[in-house]
């Protein structure tokens, strides 16, 4: 009866070990403040981050774009290779490493933890499933939109996030109505194509992938006076047949992935009798960073989509656009939290132990449950007898 | 040490009643053997016994009413042989199998000397030095034989059932099952059941004739037996009863 | 005659080469490019080691205890069709489910797991009940609840990036959350390996056999395929389905120990599934995640156990013991 008794408490002791092992302490932080990140999650700071990664083109090119760069310890491979900005000299002269990506599988997430980054800005379409990584480790991560993004106001908004981080929003407010500028003066260029029925194809994978409504290729055509004869939302795939049924005047297909005449000719798309704009590597990668470049991206389709297609409408209209309303309507629309040096309890929990000693005590609790679970069987077997 | 059976009744699903209200005592020391033609119940019987199938009526073995007892209690006193119904391809060694035989009486995780000690010993008494090694599923029937007797032996049990210990078996080998049964009936009970009414015969010392799930005939070998109206009744064959050196020759004469 | 000394030997053996290799993979094998070996480096790398090798553990553990009960050295919790039942649940659970809460996710598992058994079981009792009819119909459930799986996979993947990877098995995903989970399975499995080897031995002789040796063996198995397929379907929970490691760690632990006797088999097949998981996570982990990205770990599994499984199959076919 005693062993019995004795036995028993031994294994419920040993489970209760085992449950607590596995949760956490608090621990104290000190001076920094929240932002609020496209997830809706809000972020804690720890005063200007001196060492960011970032995992995403757009990302990059915003940062260099705002003069942050120095800032920066890692990137994703494909920023790593990135041109633009002379992203890709600046980085392997300054010891920059790739981590990997852009997308996260292909990510070595020993590398990043290895960088120990004060700051990871990540897009929350490509990197949402590293989230629990990055909490569970431990690393400050901001999410922008990114790729995710459905507008261009998106995309100044995920200017916008970032500026606020390092307290560069005036550079900010420069760069947004830098763009805005230039989407206005190409759209005033395209005045006699207002109404061109345009379809964009990014990609052939089991299917042929477009852009479609509430993504930000859309709203830039839209802002181009063109029209996104897609009709799906989204990044979506269709079949050829919907595309005829679309009937676009003109289809832009990204090169890239593979993407050539051949496949396109093959999937059929040639056969539709429409005008087919193949944009060059440069091209692709303007239009399909969501980023600090994409007015560069409404010049460089305004200028095929002019030398590939007549007009379509014979009198300009006149039309003004103003371009200080826009900024300023951006700036304004976001309530975020403000830099606050209120300390709030923040409730999450973080792993006390570092290192080895953290795995030798979830080592040791799993050795010791089944030694336990072995005598524990050997004492039952014992008492059935 | 008795087994004692009362209105013992087997019924299988589908309602067919394989035994249908058998009185029975098996004594100390006695081998007895259970005849009758197919489907008269016998192996049924013998199942019911060690509580293998469910039953009706009463079961004691050793004075203890069986029913409420769990396995392990029956299985240290009795051990059941049959055939076995193992997968070909995942198989036990002799040794392994007479090893496994001691479960019931083997304190303990793993096995103890006592364990080992019995099972050599049985080994070398019923000659399988050769065998110990070999897997289950690659013996001859004989050799299989003999292994199951042994197992049966392994928990040195008071009772042994055994079921048709003489099938599959060449008249040689019945020979010396026959002579190894009758070597450790003393101080044991011993039950078995058979097709072969020659080698019941001349192995057990009291017979049990059923038929159609009921005891015809129970008796000492000697007198029982040579009531061949009755076994001719039940087997629909004529037999013919001869005495020769001692032993009751039991002959049937398949054309008339 | 091999002796029990013999077998504790491998016992020990194995046990000290997965100690090794933990050790070895830990430190050793620096990822590329980790300059300095910090502390968060470590911390995640020996989780993930962990992880992989209780997982490898109860994966062994499990497929031990499928063929011991059904007596059917061809089966794992994948080939039954467990795997692929766990995973249409747990699924249809993520998609209502906001986060992850472990518990929830396992009931959901197990659920799902047990139908897909039931299934299996049903239908091979049905056409037989041979080794092949239970191969047979595993695959056929198997395959159905794997169709349903990969047209919520899609349905999914917009909400949780996870649910291809889960799909193949994948130990990249693995949250702390579910640690205590999988440490109160390891302490389940170890306990009730010591109630059930005998009573599994047992039944490899037949149900007369069980019966007249003392043992109910229609309880035993119940338990045993209970044990398993709960531990199994929980797995794919948080892991997704890691096929043939159930599989072949009993076949290798009974090579090693020349014997079918499930008190030495269990365990050892618990050391080589967790060798074989930590081997083949570390592939993926280390080599693959270089020059392709992360191989889903189940599909590397698939890709070497497979081809186990069709030799196994051609000799059982030609009459061969296994």
């Amino acid at each position: 009866m005693v062993r019995r008794i004795s036995s028993t408490i031994i294994i419920i002791l040993a489970l209760l070990f085992t449950l607590l092992s596995s949760t956490a302490i608090y621990s104290q932080d000190n001076g920094g403040y929240y932002i609020v990140d496209m997830l809706g999650r809000t972020v804690y700071i720890r005063q200007f981050p001196s060492k960011i990664v970032s995992l995403a083109p757009s990302i990059t090119e915003t940062i260099f774009a705002l003069g942050l760069e120095d800032y920066l310890v890692g990137v994703d491979d494909n920023s790593y290779n990135d041109t633009f900005y002379n992203i890709s000299v600046y980085l392997r002269s300054h010891g920059v490493e790739s981590v990997g990506g852009y997308w996260w599988s292909t990510i070595n997430l020993e590398k990043i933890l290895a960088l120990e980054p004060e700051l990871v800005i990540a897009d929350k379409g490509a990197h949402l499933s590293l989230l629990s990584f990055f909490e569970e480790n431990n690393i400050t991560v901001v999410y922008v939109n990114g790729g995710s993004a459905s507008s261009i106001e998106d995309l100044y908004s995920d200017i916008d996030l970032i500026s606020r981080i390092f307290n560069k929003t005036s550079e900010a407010v420069e760069l947004v109505s830098f763009i805005e500028e230039k989407i206005s003066s190409i759209k005033r260029e395209l005045l006699t194509y207002h109404g061109l029925r345009v379809l964009v194809i990014v990609g052939v994978w089991n299917g042929v992938w477009v852009a479609g409504k509430a993504t930000y290729i859309d709203d830039l055509l839209s802002r181009l006076g063109f029209i996104n004869v897609a009709t799906v939302t989204g990044w979506k795939p269709v079949n050829i047949e919907t595309i005829s049924s679309w009937n676009p005047d003109v289809i832009l297909v990204t090169t890239g992935m593979g993407l050539t005449n051949a496949t396109l000719s093959e999937i059929g798309v040639y056969d539709l009798g429409v005008p087919v704009i193949l944009l060059n590597s440069t091209e692709t990668d303007l239009l399909c960073r969501p980023g600090p470049l994409v007015g560069y991206a409404a010049e460089a389709i305004a200028y095929r989509v002019i030398e590939t297609v007549e007009p379509v409408m014979e009198l300009p209209l006149s039309v003004t656009t103003s371009t200080t309303t826009i900024v300023k309507t951006h700036t304004e629309t976001r309530t975020m939290v403000e830099t606050s040096t209120v300390k709030e309890q923040y409730n999450e929990t973080i792993a006390s132990t570092s290192g080895l000693s953290g795995f030798l005590q979830v080592a040791i609790t799993a050795i010791i449950s089944c030694l336990i679970g072995v005598i524990a069987g050997y004492l039952v077997s014992r008492r059935i007898r | 040490m008795t087994i004692k059976a009362m209105g013992l009744r087997v019924v299988y699903k589908g309602g067919v009643v394989a035994v249908n209200g058998v009185d029975i005592v098996f004594r100390k020391g006695v081998v007895t053997g259970i005849v009758g033609p197919n489907g008269a119940g016998k192996t049924s019987l013998l199942k019911a016994l060690a509580r293998l199938v469910p039953y009706q009526g009463l079961v004691y073995i050793d004075g203890y009413e069986v029913s409420r007892r769990p396995y392990s209690f029956i299985a240290r006193m009795l051990s059941y042989t049959s055939d076995l119904d193992t997968p070909s391809f995942l198989s036990y060694t002799v040794y392994e199998a007479l090893l496994l035989s001691r479960y019931p009486v083997s304190r303990g995780f793993l096995e103890s000397r006592r364990d080992y000690e019995v099972v050599d010993r049985i080994v070398g008494e019923l000659g399988l030095e050769k065998l110990v090694d070999r897997r289950l599923n690659e013996l001859s029937s004989g050799e299989l034989r003999r292994v199951l007797f042994a197992m049966a032996l392994a928990r040195e049990p008071d009772y042994l059932l055994l079921d048709e210990p003489d099938s599959h078996l060449d008249l040689g080998g019945k020979a010396e099952i026959s002579r190894i049964i009758r070597r450790y009936s003393s101080g044991r009970t011993i039950v078995l059941t058979t097709h072969d009414l020659l080698f019941a015969v001349n192995t057990v010392d009291y017979v049990v004739v059923m038929d159609s799930g009921r005891v015809v005939l129970a008796g000492k070998v000697g007198e029982a037996i040579v009531n061949k109206g009755v076994l001719e009744k039940i087997y629909g064959v004529k037999i013919e009863a001869v005495w020769r050196n001692g032993r009751l020759l039991i002959i049937p004469l398949y054309h008339g | 005659m091999v002796s029990t000394k013999y077998r504790l030997w491998v016992f020990t053996i194995t046990l000290t080469t997965l100690a090794i290799l933990v050790f070895v993979l830990g430190n050793y094998f620096l990822s590329q490019g980790a300059s300095s070996l910090t502390s968060r480096v470590y911390e995640y790398r020996f989780y993930r080691i962990f992880i992989a090798v209780a997982t490898g553990m109860i994966l062994g553990f499990t497929g031990s205890y499928m063929q011991a009960s059904l007596r059917n050295p061809l089966v794992d919790h994948y080939i039954l069709g467990v795997g692929g039942g766990a995973l249409f649940t747990v699924y249809l659970t993520v998609m209502f489910l906001p986060k992850t809460i472990p518990w929830i996710i396992s009931l959901a598992a197990i659920a799902g797991g047990f139908t897909a058994l039931f299934l299996t079981i049903a239908i091979a009792e049905s056409i037989g009940g041979s080794d092949i009819a239970y191969v047979l119909s595993g695959i056929g459930v198997s395959a159905m609840f794997s169709g349903l799986s990969i047209t919520l996979s899609f349905i999914i993947s917009t909400k949780n990036p996870y649910a291809i990877h889960l799909l193949l098995g994948s130990l990249i995903t693995v949250s702390r959350k579910w640690f205590p989970a999988v440490i109160v399975l390891l302490a389940i499995l170890w306990f009730s390996y010591i109630l059930l080897s005998k009573p599994l031995n047992t039944l490899l002789l037949g149900d007369l056999y069980s019966k007249q040796l003392g043992f109910n063996p229609r309880l035993y198995r119940f338990l045993a395929i209970t044990i398993a397929g709960a531990s199994a379907s929980i797995t794919v929970a948080y892991c997704g389905i890691i096929g043939f490691i159930g599989l072949v760690s009993p076949h290798i632990a009974r090579l090693l120990l020349k014997t079918v006797d499930n008190r030495f088999v269990i365990p050892v097949a618990g050391l080589v599934g967790s060798i074989l998981l930590l081997l083949t996570d570390n592939i993926s982990r280390v080599y693959l995640a270089s020059s392709i990205g992360e191989v889903p770990v189940g599909a590397l599994t698939s890709a070497f156990g497979a081809p186990f499984f069709l030799v196994l199959l051609v000799r059982r076919f030609r009459g061969r013991g296994l």
